[in-house]
């Protein structure tokens, strides 16, 4: 009877997954070609997909890697690339509570994408709780699957990919342009548009990223008091 | 940079990005209720981050040189259009990675 459960949350937890999987291979191709290019072997790009699981950040870290950073600039970036993870959890409070010993698990690989395919399906309602952390798995397995075909297409296929890291300026992009369509105010972006824009031509240097952040926040925060007292 | 620097970098990295998805179980778990700056930091920050980490990507452009940044403002606004379009992250990530390389290799090397 479970086994039958269990496999039929399988199938239709791989179905519903299949256009993240699409997503996860194309994008992980251009984080593991991109780590290569760098200089990084295929098995950096595993070890990345399988440690942190986060895709912007990854993209991020590259350039880390590759030219140094402190770990503290690491967490503090991963915090605000992060932040908006925050909250994804709330809506499966007591869905993972039931889930037991997979509870770390799901907390780890709660990704933008696996968030909406389980938000979605706890929504719809009727699902066994294996098909969630199927979900889950299947995500991140494509992933890794992606990143390692990419490291291994650096090594292997000797094409021009000169370029290739443009995937992560694309991939920007997108999640900027969905953030502009789904909020009601846009000072959040436009702000950070100006604010990045202005520390840049400041500092010459990447390492405007944090100052731009820091200040982002704090404008945040001084128009959330404002709104409060009006 | 050494393996065990870049593996300690990952290693961080996966730590906080593990914290800050177990925040609200923690929270909860606590009974405490959440400041609304914190609600609020989570919710319009990362709006502000990622137009932030798009001026990042678009770093190295020198408007003064050729070829003046046309291959990214050409491609950008090619994921711009497909994306209002199709509303589909794989054509329009896929599609302008494609026209960026086509563009830096063949049209302005």
């Amino acid at each position: 009877m479970t086994e039958h459960v269990k496999r039929q949350s399988f199938k239709e937890a791989f179905i519903d997954a299949i256009p993240v999987i699409v997503g996860y291979v194309f994008v992980g191709i251009a984080f593991g070609l991109m780590l290569y290019e760098n200089g990084f072997s295929f098995w950096w790009a595993i070890l990345s997909s399988l440690i942190v699981y986060a895709g912007s950040l990854q993209f991020v870290l590259i350039s880390f890697m590759a030219t140094g950073a402190s770990l503290l600039t690491v967490a503090l970036t991963t915090l605000s690339v992060n932040s908006r993870h925050l909250f994804y959890g709330i809506t499966f409070l007591d869905l993972f509570k039931r889930m037991g010993k997979l509870k770390p698990y799901m907390i780890f690989t709660l990704s933008d994408e696996t968030y909406s395919l389980m938000a979605i399906a706890l929504k719809k309602g009727g699902k066994d709780n294996s098909y969630y952390f199927f979900v889950s798995i299947i995500n991140q397995s494509f992933w890794i699957i992606g990143s390692f075909l990419g490291g291994v297409m650096g090594e292997v296929i000797p094409f021009n990919t000169e370029g290739i890291d443009f995937a992560m300026t694309a991939l920007f992009t997108v999640i900027f342009i969905e953030q502009w369509l789904s909020s009601k105010s846009k000072a959040p972006g436009i702000m950070g548009l100006v604010l990045g824009l202005g520390f840049l031509l400041i500092m010459k240097s990447s390492g405007f990223i944090m100052p731009a952040l820091v200040a982002a926040s704090i404008l945040l925060l001084l128009f959330e008091k404002k709104e409060e007292k009006v | 940079m050494d393996n065990l620097s870049i593996l300690s970098m990952l290693i961080v990295a996966g730590i906080i990005t593990f914290l800050i998805r177990w925040f609200p179980f923690a929270v909860f778990k606590l009974g405490s209720d959440m400041g609304s700056g914190i609600r609020t930091q989570g919710k319009k920050l990362p709006f502000s981050a990622i137009a932030i980490l798009v001026i990042y990507c678009l770093r190295n452009i020198n408007p003064l040189v050729f070829p003046y940044g046309l291959p990214e403002a050409i491609s950008i606004l090619a994921v711009i259009l497909l994306h209002l379009w199709k509303r589909n992250n794989l054509i329009s990530i896929g599609s302008g990675t494609v026209i960026y390389m086509i563009l830096i290799q063949q049209f302005f090397p």
